[in-house]
């Protein structure tokens, strides 16, 4: 009784903590911030640490869309700072409720107009704030222009060109993820951005995104149509297959860092990281119009960010947020995000210097040729399902444009998703004494699910506290983290504890694996222990199961869930898994998330959370 | 006190009514110079506004003025030395060719996309003057001013608007104003305060939105702000005052009348008010000094009433602490206060030390230093009393203390009481010294004791008395009665009358013990000391009581071989009556056989010419139980009753040789035991007498007794009885004639008198006089006949017979002239001695 008395008391705690009511702890203010992409805990989420050391923070990686923060809403879980990348004010309207004014902020004044109007709602609200301009478009290899002695193209017929005498080169000139939903919405927009520009466009635009219920604005006839033709022509013209279907990102990008791919669709992000990791020299390219007078960038903030309205009710953490805030968006802070990759601060007061990387687009910054995307999630999920149907070849240009319009206006009913468990305890999400039970039971599941004696999260697994009630395939993949992979393997004893080592403690060169307190190992059919150096760092203590030692001669059947990229890159952490123990796992049949899905249909239920982790200061 | 009061009141009424009239003067001229201030500003930036609304227009005129000369200029080159020209008069920052697109040509042939957000479809589906914030990249935020055209072309660029750029700095100097030395600011804004021209004095610089600054710097509320933003919203103007920081200023707001930017105007009260403040200053200082002087002289009158006051009620509390420390050292009562919650003494009166023994200082030390110097047996502790004492209420307890320095038990009475003093909770206690009254009531308890004992004895006296003089009257009565009818029965007559005789004698010597008690008692008794030898004492102790020794076959012994001093000064008769009544009780509790016996030892005493005696009484008789020698000394004291014992007694014998020993100045004390026998011994300290110097004469009683039974002289002689009762002078004339007296006899003095005076021939040759009688005593008819002239009748010899048989009366009885003294009843013995004695002399 008394032992649950205590959870229970934990248990508020943390959902206090999360939801942003427990504001202070040990004196200082507790904040929680949900991160759109673990890319975030790179520089930002340390060097906010470091710059507030009377802020408690809790970062959470959670997931870049609007509707996962109404899930989290739903169920009372909404942080202090959000920050989301996929953004439009139409599908961030349902949560204008939630989310504080901040139009009359100082922080606000510091934006030009031009950019910050883009997102006043019409009652004059400001409630998200974009970050500076991330260039979205095409990456290519120069080093292979060189090679074959292609210049590099200025407008769209030479970029045709180019491309075709890669071709002839038996190189492949363009290949790109046109699985992914945001990558068919960029290349089709990309195509015809002096149409979307235009005055028709952008007064099309201006009505679609005041729209006040789904579906009362169409495409406009005028602009949309050519959108479609010329991405209908630029599919020809490249040869865009139906291969090229795949979200399988970052296999293409290390196709193209070998010099197998000429051009790409990336981020300024990726082009710098490309340059660093591959040496080859990248670039990006704008979207090629007819002159190079027509030539566009795309371009979208980094981030967007809102603060819960709560946050208000205590003017001491109201003023805490918004220096985090005025300091994400100050010079620094903004740095700290892109890295010099971006081409265009909002604020006033920040000036950003251009990477080498982007001085073959520096003629369209400079002429203001900086179109930003619109991306609505509808816009997503049709364009992906439009340019899907358009490379197969399933219709044309005025059949897609029909069928864009159709899907766009259309507000069918919507079909009640199936609910794959009703789950009748819940488990909060937290860093507790002995772990966080939500990762716990997620992770529990998943190891039973999948009939391992061992699992072991190489950071939390799980996004969000485990909620009572139904759950959907969307609401569970919500759950459980973003971009991770699941990998099975056999392991000694002696092998888990070098896992656990390598997850754990610092690394000969001095780098941390942990980026963060939130972001410690978690494991199933085992714990372990380690202590807390002071300084961000840790150091394993002991590996148990259920207690005593982990027989180092023992084999194991291990599941890993984690996305060891996060780990190994120089850029994050510079940790590389041991080659030794990357030989002994293999892939799940499954994607992680059909792992997941299927283990937690198999449970039937999350399992109860289990202490695997003892934490000694 | 009353008019002092009013004074007081009147005092305070001036000062408020002068504050109120400082009040509502200081707002007057408040309001005014607010008002006067805020229409002055109000102008100031109402021009400013026009300026601004000026410079807009104007812009937007200029440029339509354009429009022909661009259609009709001969080329481009004319076009651009013309934009050239007027961009040098004006000071735009660029001229920009605008398409339908957006895109726009500079005519210095820059192109891009000039972001104008909506404003674009106003300007070119609509045909209307814009002006719009934008941004291009890398450079200032810029102010462009747009002008619908006929559609035309620059360098090949298709263009149907045109429009002009300042930057937004260069606009500040429109909002420049001259006034207030430069320390206003001007800023125009968005409804929401996003700054759009910043022109401030520095002083709030990076001001990127007026409402935040405000609500971060400024006094103003979340709903005054909110107010002010509706305000904003709706367009009106105003004026309004608040504090940024610890500085006043002055708020103007003004509509700019295009788009929805909002011209305000920041400066400081101070600035704005400088001249008038001045004015008001000036104003406020006289009435501040005339309010201070008034002041000043009020609080002086005040202060000296106030002293006068406080100097009277000094004097009061001191006279009143003068006549409370004063009587509290001539009272005997000690007064103490003390705090209720600790304890502390806060007062004590300074005459605890004369009344209790202890210091003042000891009993602030420890209140319960107090509880140390009660009496005896006294537990109860005075917190205990105290602590049960609520606020309001009042206990009371007596309380016995030795006084620390006499070592006297003293009596208090403390009436403690708790009561709130200036929201302190006291106790005060008053212990009343009630040492005297305790004393007065203890002796009156005493002599109640007393009384209520000597009524016991009275009682007990009458009680006995009525037994013992009953007793033998019984016998007197019962065996008369049987005389008078046995008168024929010879021997029967002689029995009882003897056994009457011995009654009557019993009853004589309760009356006479009961007379020597009396006699001690009262304190009439006196000693007095004659020349005695004490061999001689014993030896006619001896003899008187030989009978009875003889008669109970008892051994008898005398002891004075230790004497060595057998001559000393002693009162004879109460020495023998004392060691007869010890000798007498003796035989009477020592059964035949028994053992009886006197000594004397004799001791040394410290002074020369005296010497202690021990006389031992001693006797092997039934002894006595030690309860009953506790109280053998007190009168009517017998171990058993004669009843009961069969042994008579009056019950007095002890205590009157108790007394007679006490007066003596000696002790007696009591051996006994019981069945074993008892022995008394009395020690006395007594004057010693040397034999030569006073040789001590035989006793002459002794050698009248020798001759005791010639009574041949009395025959013949003429006596004369005076006596008013029938009965005693029928007895004497009966026993007297028995013995040859010619008897006469007379009931009073004065019958007596008259006898004497009228006699013939030397008719009587003694008188016995009564001495109680009516109509004239016997004392008055002895000096009487003592006096009369015939010195014959006068020297007739007088002998008193009187019942009252104590000294004094013999010495009344000389002194009046009478030459003895018989006592009554009459024994024959002694009056055939008294007569003998007259006789012989």
């Amino acid at each position: 009784m008394k032992k649950r008395l205590l959870t229970m008391i934990l248990v508020f705690a943390m959902v206090m903590g999360l939801a942003g009511c427990g504001t202070k702890n040990n004196s200082k203010i507790e904040i929680s911030m949900y991160l759109w992409d673990k890319n975030m805990t790179r520089e930002l989420t340390p060097w906010l640490e470091k710059k507030f050391p009377d802020i408690e923070f809790t970062f959470v990686s959670g997931f870049n869309s609007m509707d996962y923060y109404s899930y989290l809403n739903d169920h009372g879980e909404l942080p202090d700072i959000i920050t989301c990348r996929r953004f439009s004010l139409n599908d961030a309207a349902h949560l204008s409720n939630q989310l504080m004014d901040l139009s009359e902020t100082k922080l606000v004044g510091t934006f030009y107009d031009s950019y910050i109007e883009n997102n006043r709602e019409t009652s004059g609200a400001i409630r998200w704030l974009p970050m500076c301009a991330e260039v979205d478009g095409l990456m290519a290899n120069k080093d292979l222009f060189d090679k074959y002695n292609i210049p590099l193209p200025t407008n769209y017929q030479e970029f045709v060109a180019a491309m075709k005498k890669f071709e002839d080169n038996g190189v492949q000139g363009f290949m790109t993820d046109f699985g992914a939903d945001y990558t068919c919405l960029e290349i089709m927009q990309g195509c015809a951005i002096p149409e979307l520009k235009s005055l028709e466009g952008t007064t099309w635009r201006s009505k679609y995104e005041s729209e006040k219920k789904d579906g009362e604005v169409g495409l406009d006839d005028k602009v949309w149509p050519t959108v479609f033709k010329k991405f209908d022509q630029f599919i020809k013209d490249i040869g865009i297959t139906s291969e090229m279907m795949t979200d399988e990102f970052s296999e293409i990008v290390q196709k193209f860092n070998k010099g197998e791919i000429a051009v790409m669709r990336a981020t300024a992000n990726d082009c710098v990281y490309s340059r660093n990791t591959s040496g080859q020299n990248t670039v990006m390219l704008p979207y090629f119009g007819e002159t190079s007078e027509d030539n566009w960038i795309l371009t979208y903030p980094v981030l967007q960010t809102a603060v819960n309205k709560k946050v208000e009710e205590d003017k001491e953490k109201e003023e805490a947020v918004l220096k985090v805030l005025e300091a994400m968006y100050s010079e620094k802070g903004q740095q700290c995000l892109s890295s010099g990759n971006a081409v265009l601060s909002y604020n006033k007061n920040v000036d950003i210097e251009i990477n080498d990387a982007l001085s073959n687009v520096k003629d369209c910054i400079d002429s203001n040729h900086m179109y930003m995307r619109l991306a609505s999630t509808e816009i997503f999920a049709i364009s992906k399902d439009v340019a899907g149907k358009m490379i197969k070849g399933e219709y044309g240009p005025e059949e897609a444009y029909q069928d864009f319009n159709t899907q766009l206006t259309t507000v069918g009913e919507v079909e009640t998703p199936e609910v794959i468990i009703k789950q009748k305890k819940s488990y909060s999400y937290g860093l507790g004494e002995h772990g966080n039970p939500a990762s716990s039971s997620v992770l529990n599941t998943l190891r039973k699910g999948t009939d391992k004696q061992i699992a072991i999260g190489f950071w939390n697994v799980a996004t969000s506290s485990v909620f009572k009630g139904d759950y959907t395939q969307q609401k569970l993949l919500w759950l459980f983290t973003f971009k991770a992979f699941t990998k099975e393997a056999q392991y000694t004893g002696e092998d888990i504890i070098s896992i656990m080592e390598w997850l754990v403690n610092k690394n000969e060169n001095g780098n941390n694996p942990i980026r963060h307190k939130n972001f410690i190992p978690v494991t199933s059919g085992m714990e372990y222990s380690m202590k807390d150096n002071g300084d961000g760092t840790y150091t394993l203590d002991q590996v148990t199961i259920n207690g005593k030692a982990i027989d180092k001669k023992a084999t194991y059947s291990v599941l890993l869930v984690g996305e060891d990229d996060c780990i190994t890159n120089d850029i994050y952490c510079g940790c590389p898994m041991p080659e030794n123990l990357k030989a002994k796992y293999q892939d799940t049949s499954d994607d992680y998330r059909v792992v997941f899905v299927n283990a937690v249909k198999k449970c039937g239920q999350f399992q109860e959370p289990s202490d695997y982790v003892t934490i000694e200061k | 006190m009353r008019k002092r009061l009013k004074m007081i009141f009147v005092c305070v009424g001036s000062i408020f009514l002068l504050i109120a009239i400082s009040t509502t003067y200081y707002q007057f001229v408040s309001e005014t110079i607010y008002e006067e201030s805020a229409a002055h500003l109000k102008e100031i930036y109402h021009q400013t506004n026009q300026s601004l609304h000026n410079l807009v227009g104007n812009n937007w005129a200029t440029m339509k003025m354009w429009i022909p000369y661009l259609k009709d200029a001969k080329d481009d080159l004319q076009v651009n030395a013309y934009i050239e020209d007027v961009q040098e008069k004006i000071g735009f920052t660029d001229f920009y060719f605008i398409s339908r697109e957006g895109m726009y040509q500079t005519n210095k042939g820059e192109v891009g996309y000039l972001d104008m957000k909506d404003q674009l479809a106003k300007l070119i589906l609509q045909d209307e003057d814009v002006v719009v914030n934008s941004v291009v990249p890398g450079k200032p935020e810029i102010m462009v001013f747009a002008v619908p055209t006929e559609p035309g072309t620059f360098r090949g660029f298709s263009y149907e608007a045109i429009a002009i750029s300042f930057n937004n700095d260069d606009l500040v100097k429109t909002l420049e104003i001259s006034s207030f030395n430069g320390q206003s600011s001007s800023y125009v804004i968005y409804p929401d305060g996003r700054v759009l021209v910043d022109n401030t004095n520095n002083a709030e610089s990076n001001v990127y939105n007026f409402l935040a600054m405000l609500k971060s710097n400024s006094n103003l509320d979340s709903q005054e702000l909110q107010e002010l933003k509706k305000t904003f919203l709706k367009g009106k103007s105003g004026v309004k005052t608040f504090r940024i920081r610890h500085e006043n200023y002055y708020l103007v707001y003004e509509p700019a009348n295009f788009e929805n930017w909002i011209l305000i105007g920041l400066v400081p009260t101070d600035v704005v008010n400088s001249s008038m403040n001045s004015l008001q200053s000036s104003t406020l200082s006289v009435s501040i000094g005339v309010s201070v002087c008034l002041a000043v002289v009020l609080l002086a009158y005040l202060n000296r009433v106030n002293q006068e006051t406080l100097r009277k009620k000094d004097t009061e509390l001191l006279y009143r602490e003068e006549l409370f420390s004063t009587l509290s050292n001539h009272v005997n009562d000690i007064f103490i206060m003390l705090d209720k919650d600790t304890f502390q003494v806060n007062y004590i009166s300074p005459n605890i030390e004369k009344l209790v023994g202890i210091s003042e200082e000891e009993v602030r030390d420890d209140i319960r230093n107090l509880d140390q110097v009660v009496n005896k047996g006294q537990y109860d502790m005075i917190l205990d009393h105290l602590n049960d004492i609520l606020p309001g209420q009042q206990g009371e307890w007596d309380r016995e203390y030795v006084h620390q320095k006499t070592g006297e038990i003293r009596w208090f009475h403390v009436t403690a009481l708790c009561r709130e003093i200036l929201d302190d909770k006291k106790y005060i206690l008053a212990m009343s010294d009630r040492t005297k009254d305790k004393m007065i009531n203890q002796k009156l308890q005493e002599a109640v004791n007393t009384a209520e004992s000597a009524n016991r004895a009275k009682s007990t006296f009458l009680s006995n008395m009525s037994h013992d003089i009953r007793t033998p009257m019984n016998a007197i009565l019962g065996f008369a009665t049987l005389a008078s009818s046995n008168v024929d029965n010879v021997d029967k007559v002689k029995e009882y009358l003897s056994k009457i005789l011995a009654a009557g004698n019993h009853l004589l010597s309760l009356i006479n013990d009961v007379l020597d008690m009396s006699h001690i008692e009262s304190g009439k008794m006196r000693l007095e000391e004659t020349e005695v030898n004490l061999i001689r004492i014993l030896n006619n102790l001896k003899t008187i009581i030989e009978g009875q020794i003889q008669e109970k076959q008892l051994q008898f012994s005398i002891d004075t071989s230790t004497i060595t001093d057998e001559n000393v000064l002693c009162d004879e008769v109460r020495l023998n009556q004392a060691l007869m009544n010890l000798l007498s009780n003796a035989i009477k509790f020592t059964p035949p056989g028994g053992h009886v016996s006197v000594s004397i030892e004799q001791f040394p005493h410290h002074n020369d010419g005296e010497a202690i005696y021990k006389i031992h009484v001693k006797d092997t008789g039934i002894g006595m139980p030690q309860e009953f020698v506790e109280r053998i000394f007190e009168p009517f004291e017998r171990e058993r009753t004669s009843t009961v014992s069969k042994i008579q007694g009056t019950g007095l014998g002890m205590a009157i040789t108790k007394n007679i020993v006490d007066m003596m100045g000696g002790s007696i004390q009591v051996y006994t035991e019981v069945n074993k026998g008892t022995e008394f011994v009395i020690q006395l300290t007594l004057r010693l007498l040397s034999q030569q110097d006073h040789p001590i004469q035989e006793n002459q009683n002794d050698l009248h007794l020798s001759d005791n039974n010639d009574t041949s002289i009395f025959d013949g002689k003429r006596l004369l009885i005076v006596e008013d009762n029938e009965l005693n002078r029928e007895i004497a004339c009966e026993i007297l004639s028995e013995y040859g007296f010619l008897i006469d006899t007379a009931h009073n003095g004065v019958e007596a008198l008259d006898k004497i005076m009228h006699c013939q021939d030397n008719e009587y040759d003694l008188i016995i006089m009564d001495v109680q009688m009516p109509i004239m005593d016997g004392y008055e008819a002895t000096r009487r006949i003592r006096a009369l002239d015939d010195p014959r009748l006068a020297s007739i010899p007088i002998l008193a017979m009187t019942a009252n048989a104590f000294e004094e009366d013999r010495r009344d009885a000389k002194e009046c002239g009478m030459d003895g003294f018989l006592s009554k009843p009459i024994n024959i013995e002694e009056i055939v001695a008294g007569l003998k004695e007259v006789f012989h002399s």
